[in-house]
């Protein structure tokens, strides 16, 4: 009985590879069993896929009668092995010779290959030869592309018209800040002579983010003369400094000439207590309106220095990691200079004021300043209930 | 549902065909597709036709592979780009590829399965045979490079020492 329902069912039947004269191809017959009502389309797709040849370059034939997308089986009146024949209109484009050599392995598995490499050997190939270089730098384009989808659906949802642009740019500076030849491939690439960054557009669309901080201080003299035409419309929102160095923060004041004030900017991580005049200078000249320290070394010079910021910039925040190095620096805060520096303050946010200071600490600073209520000072990140927003 | 004892042929570029069980077939993501999807008959898969072109030798040592991992877990887990390393080959799978090195044409071997574990979707195979290029390239000179990938310099002077300054953030 299951027999008989199966050959009600199900078709027999085989698609034959209609060999032209001069067409070096030899495709095998390939036998489908399917059901009878199934769309040719599919079927179509699936002779396309196993045989690699487009299905746009393929014309069905079934009893001198072109088929159609719609044809089932039944619809044509197939019956048990029928042949279909395939004929091929022009050259699909699709190269699948076993590769002998490693460059003409396929695309996708170069990339996949790529991604084994350590960064230093996989730069080194561009050393090679003019292909190998072509495929490494491939290898970047595609690992853009692929982030870069992620991030465009963000922007298409907001529907920003320069989606493209300002993902590709914040992309590079965010990811690879090091390889500045890598900003070049891309540009190259996208052509993205000027990515003009429209402020009419939404929040997210304009945002870039320029890390300066890891490129060697050699380099940045080069990369400036490189980007700095390229981003003479564009507005810098973020620029991280994660480890400061007084050689960096200076020759980043040349990017600041024209029109690319960041708004935001952000020091970090290994700041040290000699680059703080530089980061100062920095500040002024940037004009920002946010300035983050992150892990910044609170200090009793550093705080003074802080000091003389109060009047340029609007909001400030100092976070500090809940790692050892910032507890250690905790202790060492000097309390006078601080509140000092605070009562001269608009705005200022602690984050994690736990890792800042002590719970006595913080007691005496809310106490300091319940009687100042104009200023707005706000702790956040707390973990208990306490209500420490003055 | 993936039954053992299903057997799945495979045809060759050479005209050799091979059968083999279910359970080695399910690593391959285009065999699999090939039977679900694609409404083959008799699960007979022609590797000759022209996407995939797998030869007989490459064909064997696929299979050897797939016979020593079918009890892989699927689906092979995805590593992200933070977690990919090349050093973590399986035992059995050094020894499987040092086998080639001793002949001539070992990288043809390489490269030969590696397009056939590409076009097949055979992730674990794909992963291992690509950390083994890579950890044969990692580290070495530019000249080793050359040699290894039996590849000419083509670039002028000019040319090269742009690409030295481009690269010079990641030497020393």
């Amino acid at each position: 009985m299951g027999n008989n329902q199966e050959e009600a069912q199900y078709i027999r039947f085989i698609v034959k590879y209609a060999k032209m004269e001069e067409d070096g191809q030899d495709v095998k017959d390939i036998p489908f069993r399917v059901k009878y009502g199934i769309d040719m389309g599919k079927l179509k797709r699936s002779y396309a896929a196993l045989s690699g040849i487009s299905v746009k370059c393929l014309v069905f034939l079934f009893d001198g009668r072109r088929v159609t997308d719609d044809d089932t089986p039944r619809s044509m009146e197939m019956e048990e092995d029928d042949v279909i024949e395939v004929y091929q209109l022009y050259e699909s484009r699709m190269n699948n010779a076993t590769s002998a050599e490693l460059l003409s392995l396929p695309r996708q598995a170069m990339n996949h290959i790529c991604s084994f490499f350590d960064k230093k050997s996989l730069v080194r190939i561009r050393q090679v030869s003019k292909k190998a270089k072509g495929t490494v730098d491939g290898f970047f384009v595609h690992v853009v592309m692929r982030t870069q989808n992620t991030v465009m659906d963000t922007f298409s949802v907001e529907g920003t018209d320069n989606g493209l642009q300002s993902a590709v740019f914040r992309f590079l500076f965010f990811t690879c800040p090091r390889s500045y030849f890598f900003w070049k491939i891309c540009f190259d690439e996208f052509a993205l002579t000027r990515p003009y960054i429209d402020v009419q557009t939404s929040t997210q669309g304009h945002m870039s983010t320029l890390t300066a901080s890891t490129i060697r201080p050699r380099l940045i003299e080069e990369f400036i003369e490189f980007i700095k035409p390229r981003i003479h419309l564009t507005q810098i929102r973020y620029l991280t400094f994660t480890s400061c160095h007084s050689a960096v923060i200076n020759k980043c004041l040349n990017i600041l000439e024209g029109k690319t004030v960041p708004n935001q900017i952000i020091f970090g991580l290994d700041s040290t207590t000699a680059a703080v005049p530089d980061c100062l200078d920095f500040i002024r000249t940037s004009q920002a309106e946010i300035v983050n320290f992150d892990n910044f070394p609170l200090t009793e010079v550093s705080i003074l220095l802080l000091f003389q910021l109060t009047e340029l910039v609007e909001r400030m925040t100092i976070s500090v990691n809940r790692d050892r190095r910032g507890l250690s620096t905790i202790p060492t805060l000097p309390f006078s200079a601080l509140t000092h520096f605070l009562s001269r303050c608009n705005n200022f946010t602690f984050v994690d004021p736990y890792t800042l200071f002590t719970l006595e600490a913080a007691e005496k600073l809310i106490q300091f300043f319940h009687h100042k209520d104009e200023r707005k000072i706000e702790f956040s990140g707390l973990t208990d209930a306490d209500p420490m927003v003055v | 549902r993936i039954y053992p004892l299903m057997r799945v042929t495979l045809t060759t570029s050479d005209g050799a065909s091979v059968t083999v069980s279910r359970q080695l077939t399910k690593h391959s993501g285009f065999i699999e597709k090939a039977i679900t999807d694609m409404a083959v008959d008799d699960n007979a898969v022609p590797l000759s036709a022209v996407a995939v072109d797998v030869d007989d030798a490459t064909l064997k040592l696929v299979i050897e592979w797939l016979t020593e991992h079918r009890d892989d877990a699927l689906p092979y887990p995805e590593k992200t780009d933070e977690e990919r390393r090349a050093d973590d080959i399986p035992a059995w799978d050094q020894a499987f590829v040092q086998k080639w090195d001793t002949k001539e044409d070992q990288q043809q071997t390489l490269y030969a399965v590696i397009t056939a574990a590409d076009k097949l979707d055979i992730k674990g195979l794909l992963d291992m045979t690509c950390k083994t290029l890579a950890n044969k390239i990692n580290g070495k000179t530019v000249e080793e490079m050359r040699e290894i990938l039996q590849l000419e310099c083509d670039f002028t002077e000019e040319e090269l020492a742009e690409i030295r300054k481009e690269n010079a953030w990641c030497e020393n």
